[in-house]
């Protein structure tokens, strides 16, 4: 206590402890937040899975695992699915996809079902009931049954209780099966006798669970020698919902990793505010012989002290803060939050350590190099750090800690190179406007007093600047611009995004389907061509799915790859590497294929792949690497080649269309008029990816305030830093006859004119950012109106001028005397 | 011929940890316009205090002052600065000047403060007759010890003050520049016919003043 009470005295500790309690309290809350709202998140993704893990065999799966997983006390719910056919009460038969559910179904969200088909459906929670079956609507058209009527299954005989709309888990394996799909209870399977040991089944369990309790899990599995066991998790779950999460969690790292930011650049002030004011102290110190040394440990020593302190205060607010964030969070979303871990209090802990060392190890490093005779003369006795020094350091902490948040050396070079642009671009700014301001002809001295001591501590006005323009940049990306980005988020999802895709369609069916539309005035996005293929060779060496490291890889090499060809680049595709193909190439067997698939798979440009199409072996190169906005909804395909490699090959076509609620029965004609035709219904997952999109909005606000709350305190500290020259010149002002009412004033000015210029640069930079974020993030382009220009400006000169003169209350309510005396 | 500033009983204590300090006990003296005092006294003995007092600069723990004829204790802290403003000049041993201002808007400053409008003219005259008509656009950082303190002295005089409160004006500079500065004040103070209290620690400035009043450990007025 005697150690606190006396760093306590020390000017400018205190406001470096007050700076790191704001950070750490900060970055901790919102790590916790982010983690426990994620992994919400990640559950309600999960929720295209069936379960948080999926694991599923060609055989039974083995019981060991079924015990092992029940022993740890994991959500456990069994299914199997196979081929089977169908007979009707009027004799004709049908190729199902059966889905037989024990009495857990769903883990994770549920399934949707209606009393007629493409009706309204309501959620069900239970699977189906002994002795009956749910039918794909689609199977109502094609096999002419209705709700009521018995289908034989085997030897069992099922009532027809429900339509299955869709299921919570089912686009897998819709994909995989042409056929309609019914679901039946798992207890009346043994009564139909279909499987067998030779039956083509596949048999899965899905696994829910605490995040530990699942890594225990995992590491066991891990452990044991189950071939032909495969496993999915989330990160395997839907492109489409997977590319939303992953947006998801940029824009919740990047909110928090600002926090950091502009914390960062209140410390940097208070440490250097820290270190002129222990000048003095450093000088008597080296007059009586100590070394340069013993001095740096000194002041290293202390301040590290109080970092710890303050980083474990601001750990412990964070901590105790969040649960309130929490319990607004699950209010507000309708989340159920897994309780919160430990880890992201000593990461909060380590990051005010790693804060303090980068933004205020420099200005300290200055304090054994200080000019005695500097100090005597009543000059400022220690130089300002290397400029060279600052930036390297506060790079390499910024760098070091988006690493840590994203976690990708890509996006951590993009997010720091934004930020040294920012930071260079506010500075520079900053620089040049006071310059310009200082050369305003003004002739009343209190009002050129007001911009001088803006302008004429150009170094220190360039300071705050920085800091309440990164504060600002902040706060206007939680206001106007997370609006805008959540608005043009939501709106690259407009409501006639396409939510039935159609598969099997012949080319031969184009003209009549085309004029169908027109007919029925469905929206389509166009026919594509596809074609099934088997990788066979990569760069002439054989593909051998089992040598892929990834069971991802092993999955992908192994299936069958749907091609499709193009003379255009899809227009929610985007060139990462290579270039599209010119006219001139269109007779060259070219490929371009999927970023992400292309680093699972290791394929890289330039690369050959040679594909077996209906016992045909043709051979591309790679020309470029494609990112897809899997969550657009459009039609999309992993590989396109140049129309020549293709044009021959046999193909059906794909399309994708928008069917309104009030169009159900387009979908029923459409399947009469095409039988052969198979329709897939996205509705569920699209409203998946919009549902991620609407929590994400509400919770990035809440990720910002504490931004918006750093920032406000941060900028107190800034103002804090200057009281005592503040408080002098105060002083003089007042014994030479200012009034109280022209020091507010004189007060107000000047920080609101700081506020102006660093609103002004804070409202660019928030433009720049969020069209950056808006282009590179979330694939559109943004037009910020006038409102985040009206906010910067008047808000950043109103908000700074009365936090800085609120802040400096006590300076001018201080007796002259005192200020004058002690100067 | 009305006093110009009056003390009476005059005290100043603090708290501190290890009790009530004194810094000023029952002082009470007189100054005549155009007198000039000189506060003598060891380190510690409320010499500045006293000063900061007599000027409406810190509140009396007990005691009275009146300043020009006004009793400070019944006037606001604006009132107190709008009777500074335009006849009070000061001079700090550290200067004080505003690092923001050129040394011409140091001194325009003070002007203004009095309610002075056509400020530019006046001000630098008064650095002209200090010998900074060289350097009006100079910032405080830009000019040496003894050129800021002239640039004080002209910002003191600039509203011809009736009372000039003076701490230490040498005491931080060599005794080249102090003999100067020193010559400088006494002329201009001359020439403004300006009362004068000045604290200071040196005899020589003590002895061209008219009085001398010592104060001495605990703040008692010894002579």
């Amino acid at each position: 206590m005697r150690l606190i009470r006396r760093d306590w005295r020390e000017a400018g500790l205190p406001v470096i402890a007050l700076a790191l309690v704001v950070s750490v309290f900060a970055v901790t809350s919102v790590g916790i937040f982010n983690e426990r709202v994620w992994e919400a998140m990640q559950s309600r993704a999960a929720r295209s899975l069936g379960g948080d893990l999926v694991l599923q065999s060609r055989d039974p799966i083995p019981l060991a695992v079924v015990e092992q997983a029940l022993a740890l006390g994991l959500g456990l719910s069994q299914q199997v699915e196979f081929p089977s056919m169908i007979l009707t009460a009027k004799g004709l038969t049908h190729l199902v996809s059966v889905k037989a559910v024990d009495e857990h179904y769903p883990l994770r969200g549920m399934a949707q079902i209606a009393d007629r088909p493409y009706g309204l459906s309501t959620a069900a929670r239970l699977g189906p009931a002994t002795g009956t079956v749910w039918a794909h609507s689609r199977l109502f058209a094609e096999a002419q049954i209705g709700v009521g009527h018995n289908l034989q299954l085997g030897e069992k005989s099922f009532l027809v209780s429900n339509v299955l709309i869709t299921e919570p888990d089912d686009f897998g394996s819709f994909l995989r099966l042409a056929a309609p799909r019914i679901m039946i209870p798992l207890s009346d399977l043994d009564g139909t006798g279909l499987i067998t040991v030779s039956s083509r089944a596949i048999y899965r369990i899905q696994l829910v669970g605490t995040r530990d309790t699942l890594n225990s899990f995992s590491t066991w599995l891990q452990q044991q020698d189950l071939p032909g066991l495969q496993r999915r998790t989330v990160k395997d779950a839907q492109p489409s919902v997977r590319t939303a999460l992953e947006r998801a969690s940029s824009y919740l790292g990047l909110a928090s990793i600002s926090v950091v930011i502009v914390a960062g650049a209140g410390i940097f002030i208070a440490a250097r505010f820290y270190t002129r004011r222990q000048s003095a102290t450093a000088a008597v110190m080296r007059c009586l012989g100590a070394s340069q040394k013993h001095i740096l440990k000194i002041f290293v020593f202390r301040l590290m002290r109080v970092a710890l302190m303050a980083s474990c205060v601001g750990g412990f607010l964070g901590y105790a803060g969040q649960s309130l964030l929490s319990i607004l969070a699950e209010e507000k979303l309708g989340l159920s939050l897994a309780p919160p871990s430990l880890g992201p209090l000593l990461a909060g802990v380590i990051v005010g350590l790693v804060t303090a060392v980068g933004f205020g190890f420099s200005p300290l490093l200055k304090l054994p190099n200080v000019s005695v005779l500097g100090i005597l003369r009543g000059e400022e006795g220690v130089s300002p750090p290397s400029a060279w020094l600052t930036i390297g350091l506060v790079v390499l902490t910024i760098g070091g800690l988006i690493f840590w948040q994203a976690d990708e050396t890509v996006l951590t070079l993009w997010v720091l190179g934004l930020i040294v642009c920012l930071v260079l671009g506010l500075t520079a700014g900053g620089w040049l406007i006071l310059s310009l301001v200082m050369k305003v002809p003004i002739s009343r001295p209190t009002t050129r007093y007001a911009i001088s001591a803006a302008g004429n501590r150009r170094g220190v006005g360039v300071m705050q600047i920085l800091a309440f323009g990164l504060g600002i940049t902040a706060m206007l990306m939680v206001t106007v611009m997370r609006t805008q980005l959540m608005d043009g988020w939501t709106s690259s999802l407009p409501r006639d995004t396409p939510n039935r895709f159609l598969t099997d369609i012949q080319p031969s069916q184009r003209e009549s389907l085309v004029q169908f539309f027109e007919k029925e005035k469905l929206t389509t996005r166009g026919l594509y061509s596809m074609t099934r293929g088997r990788w066979v060779r990569h760069n002439r060496v054989a593909v051998v799915p089992d040598t892929f490291p990834t069971p991802q890889a092993q999955r992908f090499a192994a299936r069958e790859f749907n091609l499709s060809f193009s003379k255009d680049l899809p227009h929610t595709n985007r060139i990462v590497a290579g270039t599209w193909w010119t006219e001139d190439q269109h007779k060259e067997h070219l490929l371009s294929v999927e970023r992400e698939f292309a680093q699972t798979l290791g394929i890289r440009l330039g690369d050959e792949m040679t594909f077996s199409i209906a016992g045909v072996d043709v051979t591309g190169r790679v020309s470029n690497l494609r990112e897809v906005a899997w969550d657009s909804f459009e039609v999309n395909f992993f590989v396109i080649t140049t129309p020549s490699m293709l044009v021959d090959q046999p193909r059906t076509l794909i399309t994708s269309f928008f069917q309104p609620d009030d169009k159900t029965g387009s979908t029923m004609r459409l399947i009469k008029q095409f039988s052969n035709v198979t329709v897939f219904d996205v509705d569920s997952l699209m409203q998946q990816v919009r549902q991620i999109i609407r929590e994400v909005s509400v919770a990035v606000q809440y990720v910002f305030l504490f931004t918006l709350l750093a920032g406000i305190v941060v900028l107190a500290a800034a103002v804090q830093a200057s009281a005592a020259e503040r408080s002098r010149d105060a002083a003089v002002l007042r014994a030479l006859g200012a009034t109280a009412r022209r020091l507010w004033l004189t007060q107000f000015f000047e920080f609101a004119l700081l506020g102006l210029i660093a609103g002004f640069l804070g409202a660019v930079s928030a433009v720049a950012a969020a069209s950056i974020l808006a282009i590179e993030v979330f694939g559109f382009s943004l037009s910020p109106g006038w409102g985040v220009w009206g906010l910067g400006c008047i808000g950043g000169a109103l908000g700074i001028g009365i936090t800085g003169t609120v802040t400096l209350r006590p300076v001018v309510s201080r007796p002259p005397l005192k200020s004058l005396i002690s100067n | 011929m009305k006093p110009i500033v009056t003390a009476v009983d005059l005290s100043r204590q603090v708290t501190t940890p290890d009790g009530e300090l004194t810094i000023l006990d029952r002082v009470s003296l007189q100054v005549m316009p155009g007198d000039a005092v000189a506060i003598v006294g060891p380190s510690g003995s409320g010499k500045s205090t006293l000063l900061g007092l007599l000027a409406g600069l810190e509140e009396p723990s007990g005691g009275s002052v009146q300043l020009l004829g006004k009793e400070l204790s019944m006037l606001s802290q604006d009132e107190k600065a709008a009777l500074r403003a335009g006849n009070v000049g000061f001079v700090f041993q550290t200067f004080h000047l505003l690092e923001g201002l050129t040394a011409i808007e140091n001194v325009e400053i003070a002007l203004e403060l009095a309610g002075d409008k056509h400020t530019r003219l006046a001000a630098a005259d008064l650095l002209d007759q200090v010998g900074l008509s060289e350097r009006v656009n100079h910032y405080p950082s830009q000019l040496s010890g003894g050129e800021q303190q002239r640039v004080a002295l002209a910002r003191a005089f600039a509203v011809n003050p009736k009372v000039l409160f003076a701490d230490e004006p040498t005491g931080n500079l060599d005794a080249t520049s102090s003999s100067l500065i020193a010559g400088l004040f006494f002329n201009l103070r001359q020439q403004y016919g300006s009362a004068l209290l000045l604290v200071t620690h040196d005899e020589v400035l003590a002895n061209r003043c008219d009085r001398i009043l010592t104060l001495g450990v605990g703040g008692r007025l010894v002579s």
